[in-house]
């Protein structure tokens, strides 16, 4: 998938091709989450959405996935339909935490409120499935398991590996554990989706799990667990997620001196790569610190 | 344009930092600039012929986020990862490491080594001030009595003070000095004042400098 900016917000000319697994990475304010919602079908641009709000000045997202354009322009309006269905996750972890009023759910919301809906809208088996998963990375828990509350409602609950009898509620459990579970959660969704944007994965999670699931976000995108292949879109300043990222994945948000900011790509066919990685242990997170790529404030 | 990046070990060299350090790869504004940047910049304007307008300095690499520090140029693996940029079009024409003496008789040679083993695909000019730095601002007496408004007696030539010597010596300058300027302006000023001929006579070290600033410069 091939997206190209032009005049839309921070990006004045700048084109973002997506491998399966696509990691942005850039400091803050750099346009990370002008991307995520320049890959919404649903995007509309308005005159605030124009490079620098000039007036007389033409703003376009056009996206090409599969042979098909789509998009919007300022001037004319949409593009093409989208042929692709979007996810977007910017999870709250107050809202992960709260009890769904019981409905069916198919596709995790954008905040992650409606986890415990989407947990149990899973065929049992599947539910099976994502628990023994879910506890082999935060064994801390033996299962987990949606909970009918009052009034309609229900949550999740967690249950202590060595005391069987007890189970935790939402809120006594971790802010990582509750993310994971959500993050897992996105292989299983009936009907998948083609692409997912995920902002700020590593948030509240240990760098051990951030690896843990950033290859299990690449095995999602190639096709290897859950319904097919997908891009995934993940959008992170941390150091710590680009050491589980690969360098054809890693897109650096670069601000140029007219304030405008550039996609740039990691050059690792070069000399200069090659040497520099291999003067800091092959240490991604710790090139990326030293400023030499870009992508930093 | 040619692009150059300093590394050196403290604001003594570097002069003022901004309260919120420049990106890598952002152009030092002048106002930045310290007295090391300013004797690289009058050797390859008057020495070089290299035009002042054709010369930028560039915010150098960070060690793990944050500025170089003295003590990083003393960490092997440090020194030879700020030498590294990732992305050949953010790497400068030349990037200058200079450090004093400090007594260490070797420290130029350790450094050599770790620098040159495997070389940097950077040029890298490795100046090593005897004993320090501040040797080579006091090296031309006229000029510091011209910058200073003072008139001290011509003192041994600087390159055979002991360590720290020289340090001290422009310390007490600048505070019976009567030009009414801050220290940092002051030895600003030196640096901009000082006769770069002069300044090579006598001292081997500081010309040695220059010799290999040439070199690389010519390289480019």
């Amino acid at each position: 998938m091939k997206v190209v900016l032009s005049n839309y917000r921070c990006f004045r000319q700048a084109t973002l091709n997506l491998t399966p697994l696509t990691v942005i990475v850039g400091p803050n304010a750099s346009g990370k989450s002008t991307i995520v919602s320049a890959l919404d079908p649903a995007l509309s641009i308005g005159e605030r959405d124009v490079w620098q709000r000039r007036s007389g000045t033409n703003a376009v997202v056009r996206r090409e996935r599969d042979g098909v354009v789509s998009g919007f322009d300022s001037a004319s309006g949409w593009l093409g339909m989208a042929s692709f269905r979007f996810q977007r996750l910017q999870l709250d972890i107050g809202k992960v935490r709260q009890p769904n009023q019981v409905q069916s759910a198919s596709l995790l919301d954008v905040s992650g409120v409606n986890l415990t809906n989407v947990f149990a809208t899973l065929p049992r088996k599947v539910q099976g499935q994502l628990s023994e998963e879910f506890c082999r990375f935060v064994p801390v828990f033996s299962d987990v398991n949606a909970r009918p509350g009052d009034t309609g409602q229900h949550r999740l609950v967690f249950q202590d590996r060595w005391n069987p009898d007890v189970w935790y509620e939402p809120g006594e459990v971790s802010d990582g554990s509750l993310l994971t579970l959500a993050f897992l959660t996105l292989q299983y969704q009936q009907p998948s989706v083609d692409v997912i944007a995920l902002e700020e994965l590593e948030r509240g999670l240990h760098p051990y799990l951030v690896g843990e699931l950033v290859s299990l976000l690449r095995r999602l995108a190639r096709g290897e667990v859950g319904r097919g292949p997908m891009n995934v879109v993940l959008t992170t300043h941390s150091a710590s997620l680009l050491e589980f990222a690969l360098p054809e994945e890693v897109r650096l948000l670069c601000r140029q001196d007219d304030g405008s900011v550039d996609i740039r790509e990691v050059p690792s066919g070069t000399a200069e790569w090659r040497q520099t990685f291999e003067e800091y242990g092959r240490s991604f997170g710790a090139v990326w610190l030293s400023g030499g790529l870009g992508g930093v404030p | 344009m040619k692009r150059f990046v300093l590394y050196a070990e403290g604001a003594g060299e570097l002069g003022s930092t901004p309260g919120h350090p420049l990106a890598p790869g952002r152009v030092l504004p002048a106002e930045l600039e310290g007295p090391a940047h300013v004797l690289v910049r009058r050797c390859c304007r008057e020495l070089l012929d290299v035009a002042e307008h054709a010369l930028r300095f560039e915010a150098p690499l960070r060690h793990a986020a944050r500025e170089v520090r003295g003590g990083d140029l003393r960490n092997s693996k440090v020194l030879r990862r700020v030498l590294h940029w990732a992305d050949p079009s953010m790497r400068p024409d030349v990037a200058i490491v200079l450090v004093d003496q400090d007594g260490e008789e070797d420290r130029r040679s350790r450094l050599a080594t770790w620098i040159g083993d495997p070389l940097p695909t950077t040029p890298v000019v490795l100046g090593v001030a005897v004993e320090e730095f501040e040797a080579w601002l006091i090296t031309d007496h006229a000029a510091v009595n011209l910058v200073l408004e003072l008139r001290e007696d011509p003192w041994v030539k600087t390159e055979s003070m002991r360590p720290g010597h020289a340090k001290e010596r422009l310390g007490r300058l600048v505070q019976a000095s009567r030009r009414g300027a801050s220290a940092p302006e002051l030895r600003l000023e030196l640096a901009k004042q000082l006769d770069l001929q002069r300044a090579r006579a006598a001292s081997r070290s500081f010309d040695r400098f220059i010799t290999d600033l040439k070199q690389a410069v010519a390289r480019h």
